[in-house]
Order: C-alpha cells, then sequence, then structure tokens
C-alpha cells in the first residue's frame, strides 16, 4: 500500500493505526528532536497533517526494521554503534538531499537510515559467518564488503535490498539500498542512490558511529559531480549532521530498547 | 558524575555514552581502554586528570592528533583522490572545531 502512489494520508493513518505497536515506534520517531517537529505528535493523522503524508508515509519501513531486529548480543558486533551510524547516514543524506534541492528531499533520510540493513540480517541470521567476516576485517585491514564476498558469497547491500524488496518496500527505498555501495551502475532512482553513497562516505568521514569497518569507501569523481558537490556544500552538511546528532539521543534510545 | 560526551575508542567505537554514570566500574574499563581523559555533564566539576599526566596545553594537541589518527586509517586508501583528500580535511576541520567549541563551552564558568 504504502508504494502505491495513489495511497492516501487517511489509508496510511488508518493502517498504521491497526498496529499498535507500529504506531508506538512511528509516533517516537516523529517526536524526536533531531526529526524536526516543533510541536508534540499525538497521532499518526496528526502527524501527517502538520509534516506531510510523504515523510510520514516513508517512516514506516524504519519500525518493520526496528520491531524485526531487536538488539542482540554478537561478538565484534557494536548493535548501537550500527545504530548511530545508520542514523547519521540518515541526517546527512537528508542535509544533502536538501542542500542541493533533490527531487528525493522526502525519501533521502529513510534510504540513509535502512542502507546497511542487511548487515542485521546477517547478525541474526548468519551470527558464525558475521563473525568470520568481522575477523577477517580485523585480521586483513579491509572494507566489511572485501570480507563478506569470500565469506559469504555476497554482501549486505544485496542483502539489504533483498529484504526490502521481500517487504515490499518502494522500489526507490530498494535501490538505494542495493546499490548504496554500485552507484556507478544506477539506471533508475539515481539521485537517490548517489546521496545515499555519498551520505554514508560523509557520515564515516566525521567517525560517527561503527559501520562494521573504520574504512572508507571511495566516491566516483562521477558521484562527486552530478551530486553538484564543492568543499563549501560538504562543510554545510558537515555542520548539520553534527548538529543534528546532538538532537538523536531519544532516537538512540529507541533504538537501544528496541 | 555523568560523561558530558561520548567515548571512543581509537577505531572511533563507542565504549560509553553521553549521560551514563561514571561509575568506578565503568572508570576501569575505560583506563584499560587507554582513555585519558573524558568530559563530565557536570558544570565546574573538571575532567577526569589524565593517565600520563597530559597538561592543559597538550589536550588540545592529543585531540587533535587522535582526530587525525583516526582520519589516517579511514582515508589511507584514498591518498591520490582529490575529492576524497577534499572530504578528509573538511571532516578534520569540522572535527577539531567541534572539539575546540565543545572544550570552549565547558571552561565557561556557569552563570
Amino acid at each position: 500500500m504504502i508504494k502505491n502512489p495513489t495511497t492516501s494520508a487517511a489509508d496510511v493513518g488508518q493502517l498504521i493505526s491497526q498496529d499498535v505497536a507500529l504506531t508506538s515506534l512511528t509516533l517516537k520517531l516523529v517526536n524526536s528532536p533531531f526529526y524536526g517537529f516543533s510541536q508534540k505528535v499525538h497521532s499518526i493523522t496528526h502527524a501527517i497533517v502538520i509534516k506531510g503524508f510523504s515523510r510520514v508515509k516513508n517512516l514506516a519501513p524504519a519500525g518493520s526494521v526496528l520491531r524485526s531486529f531487536k538488539p542482540t548480543q554478537t561478538e565484534g558486533f557494536d548493535y548501537y554503534g550500527f545504530w548511530e551510524h545508520s542514523i547519521a547516514t540518515a541526517i546527512t543524506a537528508d542535509a544533502l538531499a536538501q542542500a542541493i534541492d533533490s527531487d528525493y528531499s522526502d525519501e533521502a533520510f529513510i534510504a540513509g537510515l535502512l542502507h546497511d540493513q542487511g548487515k542485521l540480517i546477517f547478525v541474526r541470521y548468519f551470527p558464525d559467518e558475521f563473525a568470520k567476516v568481522l575477523k577477517l576485517i580485523d585480521r586483513q585491514q579491509i572494507t566489511m564488503r572485501e570480507a563478506e564476498h569470500p565469506v559469504l558469497g555476497f554482501d549486505h547491500s544485496h542483502v539489504g535490498g533483498w529484504l526490502a524488496e521481500k517487504w515490499s518496500f518502494p522500489e526507490h527505498l530498494c535501490l538505494g539500498i542495493r546499490m548504496h555501495h554500485a552507484p556507478l551502475l544506477a539506471r533508475q532512482h539515481r539521485q537517490l542512490i548517489w546521496i545515499v553513497h555519498a551520505a554514508d562516505i560523509l557520515s564515516r568521514a566525521l567517525c560517527i558511529g561503527d559501520g562494521g569497518d573504520p574504512f572508507i569507501h571511495e566516491m566516483p569523481d562521477f558521484v562527486w559531480k552530478q551530486l553538484r558537490l564543492t568543499p563549501d556544500l560538504v562543510s554545510h552538511v558537515f555542520e548539520n549532521v553534527l548538529s543534528g546528532m546532538a538532537k538523536a539521543g531519544d532516537f538512540l534510545e529507541l533504538v537501544r530498547n528496541g | 558524575m555523568v560523561l558530558g560526551e561520548p567515548v571512543l575508542d581509537s577505531k572511533g567505537r563507542l565504549l560509553a555514552r553521553k549521560g551514563e554514570h561514571l561509575t568506578g566500574e565503568l572508570l576501569a574499563l575505560l583506563r584499560a581502554s587507554g582513555i585519558a581523559n573524558v568530559f563530565l555533564a557536570e558544570a565546574g566539576v573538571p575532567d577526569i586528570p589524565p593517565l600520563a599526566g597530559a597538561s592543559d596545553g597538550q589536550l588540545n594537541a592529543d585531540l587533535a592528533a587522535a582526530i587525525r589518527k583516526r582520519l589516517d586509517i579511514r582515508f589511507r586508501k584514498h591518498q591520490d583522490n582529490p575529492n576524497m583528500r577534499t572530504i578528509r580535511h573538511l571532516a578534520e576541520r569540522q572535527l577539531i572545531l567541534a572539539k575546540l567549541s565543545k572544550q570552549n563551552e565547558e571552561a565557561v564558568p556557569a552563570a
């Protein structure tokens, strides 16, 4: 329903409200200070009215992911750091999309937030293999993707994209997750993919959270040019990210407590 | 005493969150992890003394060096890429400014 462009605000409000847990999560998300609501929101319909349909509708997938992947203890995996990196990437993607006046301004935040959700699948369903990945990163000082392929045969972006499709997330979100490490192969929703790719790199540059490895991927010159990045624009985004993260405490608590 | 800032290890991993109470157990963990300083939330309460006796003058240099070290690791494969060099330079400047701003805020006595 959510990916259907003809779905109305009332449809989404009614659907989300039928699920008490999802309603609670969505309201906590929209009431987080860093998400930008100036007043307390008490209902999904209220959120839609004051913030706009698109922004609230786009938060629903986050509730699904948070509910499905509760905090877990896996040696070498920092669950809290994972979400801190994800939130930083979401804020970066949002700031970047707004700075370049992107058509994906309403979608960038959620795409950044969920871009690494494939790692949560590995932690939950392939804990032994994932532990090998983490050890390989530590031993050979390589990126997570470089370690995932020899151990698992695929990487978190593929699995994250698969899950997004399985859960019927909108196409742009599926591609933003699946392609965030392959921006040059993007054919549809290209700008969103480039934004998520760049946001992942920029948030890692600010050393926020734990993306699973201490390294940074290279941003192709093509992406830099397509997004019309400049030093001033990147500085502006960095400032917004650091101030946004300062307001993200409630959301991190929400994530930590499941 | 409550932490006024998250505490990260040399790989940037979170050891303790902002707002956590600085218990003896946590203090021991931080010391064992090589953490020399932490920022406290209470105004007027000095930082935990450095393990190696670093002076106040060294503190900024130590923080800047720690930031550069982390960025060196993160960007070590991209030293020839001009755009990545730009990102690194801007991130370093932003992180150091943020740390210095935090320090200055804490240095101002409460009204």
